[in-house]
């Protein structure tokens, strides 16, 4: 530590000599990621052959789509929103919504009657959710980098899990084929999978400093060098 | 040091300036702000030449991510969240004990409290007291003291402290009563 400048030089000094983006510059930046999101999505419909006409799952394409796409849009929302506050939302919504949108998204195709299709096109199913979600994901890790300091691993979780149900929009475009095993492969197993990769991912790279640290059990460790007092023995549990 | 409503705005102004891109406004975030968080590091880590690379430290993070600052939000709370992990990441860099303790402005916020004309064994009796309750706070789990320091040394609400820890209100309510409790039973054992 340089003791000889004063400590509001050194941060002034160190703040001027590392830019950092506006909230302008975040905003531009995240208006072209999405629409590189979006680009990428269109791509890769694309390569797998556009909207397929295959039976009578062209009749429930629609409603099936119009309808996880409003759901989408409306979890993605709720989900990494977070109005007027800088930190996100509590850690057991995050947790909450990331979990369930495997199951919300099986309950509502299961709902249509669509037919069933091979293995080999529910994992083709598969692969097409998570490339399509890669991009957003990466995105949103990149915009938020570095600025969550208390649940980044939740956060990054969530993160994943919305990114993978707004791409399962494109995959019930690509097949909107409704059989039980179709769409367990093909849609909920994605975001079980981006949820977990979101998981990992964002506990390294959306923390500030190391809120990761908080993830083991350093927090515990400090001061408690002496005898217990005994009274707070409980209090984990009872918080839980 | 608590802040003032006056303050607080003047802060949250500041640095709704400075994230839209006005540079001259994070002198500002650091006049409002750095008093506050020294004293928070100086009593997390009882060491001042610390508390100021960990000041330094928490302000270039707020720094770098001044983008994700959303417009009218309450800036205490999210420094005081960067401020947290910044201890718990110096603590697993050097592997050191940090034991909190009164820093000088405790200490004679304290002595304003007795009063002059006491006798000498209140004098002593208020001290005691005073050195049971730091000794408690010393050894209570950090997560416990960190709500304990945020709501009566920071001046912090108890949803402030929830939203800066991450926790529900309830929780906070909770953790203050088990700090209290070991400080009730302390005394208990002492007296007896």
């Amino acid at each position: 530590m340089n003791t000889a400048v004063p400590l509001r030089e050194r941060v002034l000094s160190a703040a001027a000599a590392t830019p950092s983006m506006t909230r302008r510059q975040g905003r531009r930046m995240a208006v072209l990621l999405i629409a590189l999101s979006a680009a990428v999505a269109a791509a890769l419909l694309a390569v797998v052959g556009g909207p397929a006409d295959v039976g009578e799952s062209v009749s429930t394409r629609g409603p099936i789509v119009r309808g996880w796409a409003i759901a989408a849009i409306s979890l993605l929302c709720l989900v990494l929103g977070r109005g007027r506050s800088t930190v996100v939302r509590a850690p057991q919504l995050l947790t909450a919504a990331t979990w369930a949108s495997p199951v919300v998204i099986l309950m509502w195709t299961l709902r249509f009657d669509g037919g069933g299709a091979s293995l080999h096109e529910a994992v083709k199913g598969l692969g097409l959710g998570i490339a399509v979600a890669i991009t957003p994901l990466a995105s949103f890790l990149f915009i938020r980098r570095g600025a969550e300091p208390r649940y980044p691993g939740a956060l990054g979780g969530a993160a994943g899990a919305m990114c993978g149900a707004c791409a399962q929009v494109i995959v019930l475009l690509w097949h909107p084929f409704t059989g039980v095993g179709y769409a367990a492969v093909a849609h909920a197993v994605p975001l079980v999978a981006l949820a977990g990769i979101g998981r990992v991912t964002g506990g390294w790279t959306l923390a500030s400093a190391s809120a990761r640290a908080r993830h083991d059990d350093t927090t515990n460790k400090i001061s408690r060098n002496q005898d217990p007092v005994s009274t707070w023995s409980s209090w984990e549990d009872a918080e839980s | 040091m608590k802040l003032q409503d006056a303050e607080r705005a003047a802060l949250n102004s500041a640095m709704d300036r400075y994230a839209d891109g006005e540079e001259k406004a994070f002198a500002d975030v650091y006049d409002l702000l750095a008093p506050r968080l020294l004293g928070y590091f100086a009593r997390q880590t009882g060491d001042d030449a610390l508390a100021e690379d960990l000041a330094q430290q928490t302000l270039l993070q707020m720094h770098a991510a001044r983008r994700n600052y959303a417009t009218g939000s309450d800036v205490v709370p999210w420094a005081f969240a960067i401020a947290r992990n910044v201890v718990i990441d110096a603590y697993r860099r050097t592997r050191k004990e940090f034991l909190s303790r009164a820093t000088g402005d405790d200490v004679e916020a304290m002595d304003l409290r007795i009063d002059r004309s006491s006798n000498p064994d209140e004098v002593a009796m208020t001290r005691q007291t005073i050195d049971l309750v730091n000794d408690v706070l010393c050894r209570v789990p950090e997560p416990l003291r960190a709500a304990w320091d945020m709501v009566h040394r920071e001046g912090f609400s108890n949803a402030e402290t929830a939203l800066a820890l991450g926790i529900t209100e309830n929780a906070v309510k909770l953790r203050l009563f088990h700090v209290r409790e070991a400080v009730r039973v302390a005394i208990h054992r002492d007296e007896s």
